[in-house]
């Protein structure tokens, strides 16, 4: 057998974009454990409908701005969290582990592709784990609660998996150690998770954190799924919140990926 | 290794700093297509250093390196398309075959469906995994994923391949079917770099050997010269403080200063260590 071949000959193949086999990759690993991945993605909204919506949200109909049932409001919220909660989740763990413990991060970077092709193929990669998750819950919710999905909720689900993914993408080439993930966990995660507006209105934090939490990229991301499913449409304002949010998390990842081992 | 050879691959006078660490300092060498080339040290003596600033994984502090003419800094794409890469840790994605392993490496390199498949499954003979392909390589031994790895740096084709510890951590029947390989590979026209600290490695495998330690390229030579170069012969014996070692021409010599002794000694043919202790003055506990 000749182990020496010349295979950089011009083939459809060498049109294919080069954040795909990543994207591919996240995809054999998400399908070898698809049953498990539902019942994760499941098992989080659920507790927040069931807890908040169906239990505590039965008294806070006074709380809600418009006058809206807390159940509306917590809906288009829950599927901000499935999005925000599995889609960065995964891709830092998945990072973590790729970079750090089994080093497949470096036959990425070994590849004939740029750092754009890998920041992409992750971020491509996250997304679809949140888009996975996104829409598990929008089916699961849809049973409980009648929901008025239209082509700009969808757009928006879109927007916001990519931006969230951008985020962990970032943050996955940040972490060096377990400790770093805890952290980001205690730190970020939580934080944005029960201040965004996703669980409680925002009009209804202390006057003193309103004006924070709309740096967190789920708080622009919450209201924009709510206004889409109210069918009020695409706010731009909301959207380019989470454009300019995008744009910051491609920067520093790229500067980060380039400045990789210098 | 062919009288028409060229030089594979160039460096020139490599630094790497960290802070104010230096874990590669000045070094510089030309390996030939064709050739298989060793960098020994112990652990810490910059050599994975070395082979992860030829493989772009690392940017140099200072120097200049080439890969088939193709500067390794400037020309990153088209270096890694002619380098296959054997990492010291099987860097596979674990929750994949092996064959889907070697597929995704296949998709990243663009390979045309047309002849990957073929080429995953003409490799996978060639490692003798085809039985075993379809099992996700978290269930596979330290010998069986070493051989995968090596098969997926072959898969598009390299004309140079860096081997860091390929053997580290086998065992010796494995050890041996790795190095059938990487002479085969050889024979197939396949420039080698690889780095050990196993001294029976590189006597087997190269045929030249450069000597690094503290960041220093120390000697460079065939291991035959190497040994050469401070006598083919040793004579070794215990003393007071320590084992002590002279070194002769030829073994007539060496046995005539062994008559001389007045405590037993051995006469035995120099090794890669023997010159690697002459060269650094301390005995390497990872050499040994």
């Amino acid at each position: 057998m000749s182990v020496r071949a010349d295979y950089r000959i011009q083939s459809k193949t060498a049109l294919l974009p080069s954040w795909l086999p990543i994207v591919w990759e996240e995809f054999i690993t998400w399908r070898n454990k698809f049953w498990m991945y539902i019942v994760i993605y499941m098992l989080s909204p659920l507790i927040f409908l069931l807890s908040f919506g169906m239990g505590v949200g039965q008294r806070m109909k006074m709380m809600m701005p418009g006058g809206m049932s807390y159940l509306e409001f917590l809906v288009p919220g829950v599927v901000a969290l499935a999005l925000f909660n599995n889609g960065m989740t995964s891709v830092m763990t998945r990072m973590y582990y790729s970079r750090i413990h089994y080093k497949s991060f470096d036959s990425y970077r070994l590849a004939p592709a740029g750092n754009l092709s890998i920041w992409l193929g992750y971020t491509l990669g996250g997304m679809m784990r949140g888009l996975a998750s996104g829409l598990i819950v929008i089916i699961v919710i849809s049973f409980i609660v009648p929901l008025r999905v239209n082509t700009a909720f969808f757009g928006a689900v879109l927007l916001t998996a990519f931006c969230f993914a951008s985020f962990a993408v970032m943050l996955g080439l940040f972490i060096r150690r377990f400790d770093d993930q805890a952290l980001i966990n205690e730190l970020i995660l939580i934080p944005v998770t029960y201040l965004s507006g996703t669980l409680i209105p925002v009009e209804r934090l202390p006057e003193l954190l309103q004006p924070f939490v709309w740096c967190f990229p789920l708080t622009p991301a919450a209201q924009l799924l709510r206004s889409t499913l109210a069918g009020t449409g695409l706010s731009l304002k909301l959207m380019l919140l989470l454009v300019g949010w995008i744009a910051l998390f491609f920067i520093v990842g790229l500067y980060k990926l380039n400045k990789m081992d210098a | 290794m062919g009288n028409t050879s060229y030089k594979m691959l160039e460096v020139r006078n490599i630094v790497k700093r960290y802070g104010s660490v230096t874990a590669v300092d000045g070094v510089s060498f030309s390996v030939n297509s064709g050739e298989i080339f060793g960098l020994l040290g112990p652990n810490g003596a910059g050599k994975t250093t070395t082979i992860r600033m030829l493989t772009t994984l690392t940017k140099p502090t200072a120097g200049e390196l080439f890969v088939d003419g193709y500067s390794v800094v400037n020309e990153q794409v088209e270096v890694k398309r002619r380098i296959g890469v054997v990492p010291q840790q099987n860097n596979f994605e674990q929750e994949l075959t092996g064959r889907e392993n070697l597929l995704l490496h296949a998709l990243l390199h663009k390979m045309p469906k047309k002849i990957r498949d073929a080429r995953i499954a003409e490799l996978l003979a060639y490692v003798g995994l085809e039985d075993r392909a379809d099992e996700r390589v978290r269930n596979y031994s330290g010998g069986m994923a070493r051989r995968l790895i090596i098969a997926r740096a072959l898969l598009h084709g390299p004309s140079i391949l860096f081997l860091d510890e390929p053997t580290v951590g086998l065992d010796p029947q494995t050890r041996r079917k790795i190095w059938d390989l990487i002479l085969l590979m050889n024979r197939s026209g396949v420039t080698v770099l690889l780095t050990t600290h196993y001294i029976e490695e590189a006597e087997s495998l190269c045929h030249r050997v450069g000597i690094i330690d503290y960041g220093k390229l120390i000697a460079l030579d065939s291991p035959k010269k190497l040994k050469q170069n401070i006598g083919e012969f040793c004579v070794e014996f215990l003393k007071d403080f320590g084992v002590e070692r002279h070194f002769f021409a030829t073994r007539q010599e060496a046995k005539n200063f062994a008559s001389g002794q007045d405590c037993d000694t051995v006469v035995r043919r120099t090794n890669l260590e023997d010159v690697f202790v002459e060269l650094t003055g301390r005995v390497s506990k990872e050499l040994a």
